[in-house]
């Protein structure tokens, strides 16, 4: 298991009392997510499909990629990463 | 073109200054044309620094009337304002900061019927609107017409800052391939959060424009006033985007 940080953007906050970084220990990126979500069940609708996988609007980096460039939730982790979750932005 | 008067090498003596910038680089953006779609929180900051900096034309788009609560962040709105045109405040403050610029004020929203007509008239184009619909319009329609696109948005304490090289690099479509069902028109804001991705897309447009600096291609800045925390990733051209691949298929018809 690696330790990584999840940040959590400012429109999901309220799901994690308060906090915008959650450390969890996993293997990959669904794994930390799901990690995340067992911590903060509220949080799961708003990253998650019924059928457990990540909604499509939002974007998920590690690091500086998407996950989408490289394998997706199955994307290994080392320690220290930064698991960025990534919702779009519109307000101007 | 029109060549730099004297009162304007006066005027912009400080930041011809710059190296690699000079009168070459004020006399491109004399000459350059930008759009900016939504002139409120992040659009008004980005269209009064290319006012001061000395943009030749600004097309600006922008429906409804002032109200109050466009005043905590919509800079270029004035309290003696409220009830009239946003785009007669926006147009008499920028022009009292450089009567010089010329504008182009529409008092619409960027929509599919009226896109064309707008991106047609600039080099390149700034979106700031609050609305998906408005964004992803743009996008299309700056990547058809092959011209760059400064694409800047914030929530909260939270914004982010790309700039798009039809071609080259991402495309908004690229990077959000599915638009959010919870979008609303109405968000959390203060002035200089939006003020501050503003600026830092003025600086993005002054770059494209003079040639000078690196410009936030392919890259994404994300930042989080909140902790003052600033990242950049990587936003990477999807195969399958359909925004590219439509404009790309139109560029080799007409050049097999």
């Amino acid at each position: 298991m690696k330790q990584v940080n999840i940040v959590i953007p400012s429109v999901f906050i309220r799901f994690t009392a308060g906090k915008s970084i959650c450390p969890v220990n996993a293997t990959t990126v669904r794994d930390s997510l799901m990690e995340l979500v067992n911590r903060h069940p509220d949080l799961r609708s708003q990253l998650l499909a019924d059928d457990g996988q990540l909604l499509a609007y939002l974007q998920v980096f590690v690091n500086e990629d998407n996950i989408r460039d490289r394998d997706g939730v199955e994307t290994e982790l080392r320690d220290r990463d930064e698991v960025l979750i990534i919702p779009a932005l519109a307000g101007g | 073109m029109e060549p730099l008067t004297d009162e304007e090498r006066e005027t912009y003596q400080w930041q011809m200054w710059v190296p690699g910038f000079g009168e070459q680089g004020q006399q491109r953006l004399k000459d350059a044309s930008v759009m900016i779609s939504r002139v409120g929180g992040v659009g008004g900051a980005v269209a009064y620094q290319l006012a001061a900096a000395g943009i030749g034309t600004l097309v600006l788009v922008h429906a409804g009337r002032v109200k109050p609560s466009d005043l905590n962040r919509q800079l270029l709105m004035t309290h003696d304002g409220i009830g009239k045109p946003r785009i007669e405040s926006m147009k008499r403050r920028l022009q009292e900061l450089n009567p010089r610029l010329k504008i182009v004020a529409v008092d619409e929203n960027v929509s599919t019927e009226n896109v064309t007509s707008l991106v047609d008239q600039c080099d390149l184009v700034v979106d700031c609107a609050p609305m998906f619909e408005e964004r992803f319009a743009m996008n299309a329609e700056a990547v058809r017409q092959r011209k760059p696109m400064v694409e800047c948005a914030m929530y909260e304490l939270e914004a982010h800052l790309t700039t798009i090289i039809p071609g080259r690099s991402a495309c908004l479509a690229c990077i959000v391939p599915q638009q959010p069902p919870t979008c609303k028109r109405q968000f959390p804001v203060f002035g200089a959060v939006s003020g501050t991705v503003g600026c830092m897309a003025a600086m993005e447009v002054i770059k494209l424009v003079s040639g000078i600096g690196e410009p936030l291609v392919g890259r994404m800045l994300r930042f989080d006033l909140r902790t003052m925390s600033f990242r950049f990733l990587n936003v990477v051209r999807r195969n399958d985007c359909p925004v590219c691949q439509s404009a790309q298929a139109a560029a080799d018809s007409e050049h097999p």
